[in-house]
């Protein structure tokens, strides 16, 4: 059996089991921690408890519909990591293994909270880390930026979790850090979509900011406890800042998508579901397969390790016969729609 | 011809691994088996020797505080607060009976409530009822989770003070009743207007518009305000009364949230700062102490680890450069 040599080549078939995750844990995201938590604010909904059983119960069934494909993608993710021969995505690959067996003993109890919690900002340090040999430097600065946030974030939980009080410290000042590197991520993801993009996308963007600042601006209270619960950001700069992230943000989303770069998007859309900090293993395991997936995307992205390269003869019939003959680097999936 | 063939089989593949996942998840839902491990910040009551029921006993000087941030009160109205951003929070166990010691900075110290502009400063604590199934609503719990609230306020503390203190120019003349009936608040069954409750209000909660008192009324409470700062200790035995109310034990993990209210920004009922569910773990375990545990190896394991893999990606990333560069 043939050995796939190109990274972008190794993660096509990763592209139903990520899909089907991102799916999953968005329903995750939109109906068990943000309706259900928003739905109980409105006045009389007792008298409404069937219906919003029955969807709190749907949105339960997506958060363990996404904890199963999670746990299928995260081994598959490493196991095409280390298939891809590049070293770089082999110590990825190896990442994502000791992140799968650190939260495994974590959930049976053979390792402690500390341990985990380590494990986990370890994880996502880690892959960003191999990211500049991994991935293109945009690639690799968005990640880095991310995993910066996540860190920061998350050693505010680590330092309190250590039964070692020499090893504690107050760490409540790492919080603004964290929220900065966070809107520094979605604010420059923008940086990924390298051409011009078209009105269409610059529609949805705006749309996506304009109705993130109207949310902000409108109900701050909910908005930001909704935001500390779900990605862990506190929401404590202006409104105008997350509306601008939240526009950036879809624009390469969009945009990655309508480039065929699906793997690069499902990756953000994954980290954004994960969000910044420690929450849960399984909010984690959303980031370390988002990173995993981004990377591996953008992997196919990095000059010298496009897909395979198709030789392309053009023939012109002219005064006097003669053949072109060029090579064509094409699209990492298809070319834009 | 053989391509429709792979395509048909690769679709049916498809489909084969999805009902899988399906059923799977299904499974575990129904089972009520969560794979997953939370992570959030916890709060471990160690055991302790001796009794920790004063907020300036010397039990509280080795136990491991967390720092845990408050927001403003979310509602679908501008509930306000948030003015308290962070509260500290330490627990210990001793006799079967968990303590909690919660500490928080507020300039003033507002423990009267008799004028109708001042408001008291205030603390409460909130825990899973036993008999719920899910964790519950942060706000008031749900139907299908009820939620447990430990509330203590300064003024209940302080007691009523006499009229004269308040209004020195004030004259009262007579008010001979003092049968229950006459104070109206009291013989209403409000337990703030009943002095024989104490400090601290035990109350459930299934939804907004439900809070009330439980029947058994057993937490107790003290607060102290010294050099601009709050220091409150709650405490009650580890059973729990009813299924409405929380239950603790040894080696167990439940739900902990806060809440603050700073009575000089008039903070009162909706209007506080709160915190989301942190885990609280009542350990069997003693309090390590320094070097006791391995989170010193962890740390260097982890920071060791960062930094090989670091050192190796750049190092690629240099060597992919100038390879690019030369080809």
């Amino acid at each position: 059996m043939e050995q796939p040599r190109t990274p972008g080549r190794a993660f096509a078939g990763m592209e139903p089991l990520a899909a089907g995750l991102v799916c999953a844990a968005g329903v995750e995201l939109l109906v068990l921690r943000t309706f259900t938590r928003t739905a109980v604010h409105i006045p009389g909904i007792e008298a409404l408890a069937g219906p919003y059983n029955v969807v709190a119960d749907f949105g339960r069934f997506a958060y363990y519909l996404s904890v199963v494909l999670l746990i299928a993608a995260l081994p598959a993710l490493a196991w095409r990591l280390w298939r891809s021969g590049d070293l770089a995505a082999r110590v990825a690959g190896v990442v994502v293994v000791a992140f799968i067996a650190a939260a495994g003993g974590a959930r049976w109890g053979i390792v402690s909270g500390y341990w985990i919690d380590a494990a986990s900002i370890g994880a996502v340090l880690l892959l960003a880390a191999v990211g500049p040999s991994f991935a293109p430097w945009r690639q690799a600065a968005v990640a880095g930026a991310f995993a910066a946030a996540f860190a920061l974030s998350g050693t505010h939980s680590l330092a309190q979790t250590a039964t070692d009080p020499s090893l504690r410290f107050d760490s409540g000042g790492l919080l603004t850090p964290a929220e900065v590197a966070a809107l520094l991520f979605a604010l420059g993801t923008p940086l990924l979509v390298m051409r011009q993009p078209v009105r269409k996308e610059w529609l949805i963007a705006g749309a996506a900011a304009v109705l993130a600042y109207a949310v902000f601006a409108g109900n701050p209270w909910t908005t930001r406890i909704l935001l500390l619960w779900n990605a862990g950001l506190s929401g404590s700069f202006p409104s105008v800042v997350y509306g601008a992230a939240a526009g950036a943000f879809t624009l390469t989303v969009v945009a990655l998508f309508r480039d065929g770069r699906r793997l690069e998007a499902f990756g953000l859309l994954l980290l954004l579901g994960g969000g910044i900090g420690l929450h849960s293993t399984y909010q984690t395991g959303l980031v370390v397969a988002g990173a995993g997936l981004f990377l591996a995307g953008a992997s196919a992205m990095r000059p010298g390790r496009a897909p395979a390269r198709s030789a392309v003869i053009v023939t012109e019939p002219r005064g006097r016969a003669q053949a072109r003959v060029a090579v064509a680097t094409p699209r990492p999936s298809s070319s834009p729609r | 011809m053989n391509a429709l063939r792979t395509f048909i089989q690769t679709r049916r593949r498809m489909l084969a691994a999805g009902a899988v996942f399906l059923v799977v998840a299904g499974f575990l839902q129904f089972a009520g088996a969560n794979p997953a491990q939370s992570q959030t910040i916890t709060l471990t009551a160690y055991p302790s020797d001796a009794d920790p029921a004063a907020p300036d006993s010397k039990a509280w000087k080795d136990a491991l505080p967390i720092a845990v941030p408050l927001t403003a009160q979310a509602g679908t109205y501008a509930a306000g607060g948030g003015s308290i951003p962070t509260i500290s929070a330490r627990a210990l166990h001793h006799k079967d009976q968990l303590y909690v010691r919660l500490e928080w900075t507020d300039a003033t110290d507002d423990e009267s409530t008799a004028r109708v502009q001042d408001f008291s400063d205030a603390v409460a604590i909130e825990f899973p009822a036993r008999a719920a199934t899910s964790v519950p609503s942060i706000c008031m719990g749900q139907a299908d989770a009820g939620v447990n609230i430990w509330q203590w306020r300064a003024d209940s503390q302080a007691g009523i003070p006499e009229v004269t203190t308040i209004h020195p120019n004030a004259l009262v003349e007579s008010y001979p009743s003092t049968e229950d009936l006459f104070f109206t608040a009291r013989a209403a069954g409000n337990p703030v207007a009943n002095p024989a409750i104490g400090a601290v209000q035990n109350l459930i909660s299934r939804t907004f518009g439900t809070l009330s008192p439980a029947a058994t009324q057993q937490v107790l409470g003290k607060g102290v305000y010294k050099d601009g700062k709050w220091s409150v200790v709650f405490s009650r035995p580890f059973a729990g009364p009813d299924v409405d109310q929380a239950s603790f034990s040894s080696g167990t993990k439940t739900d902990i949230a806060f809440a603050v209210w700073n009575g000089s920004e008039g903070d009162r009922n909706g209007r506080k700062s709160v915190s989301a569910f942190v885990t609280l773990s009542i350990s069997a375990q003693k309090l390590p102490g320094t070097g006791g545990g391995n989170d010193a190896m962890v740390l260097t394991i982890a920071l060791l680890s960062l930094l090989g893999i670091t050192a190796l990606g750049v190092g690629l990333a240099v060597y992919g450069y100038r390879e690019g560069r030369t080809s």
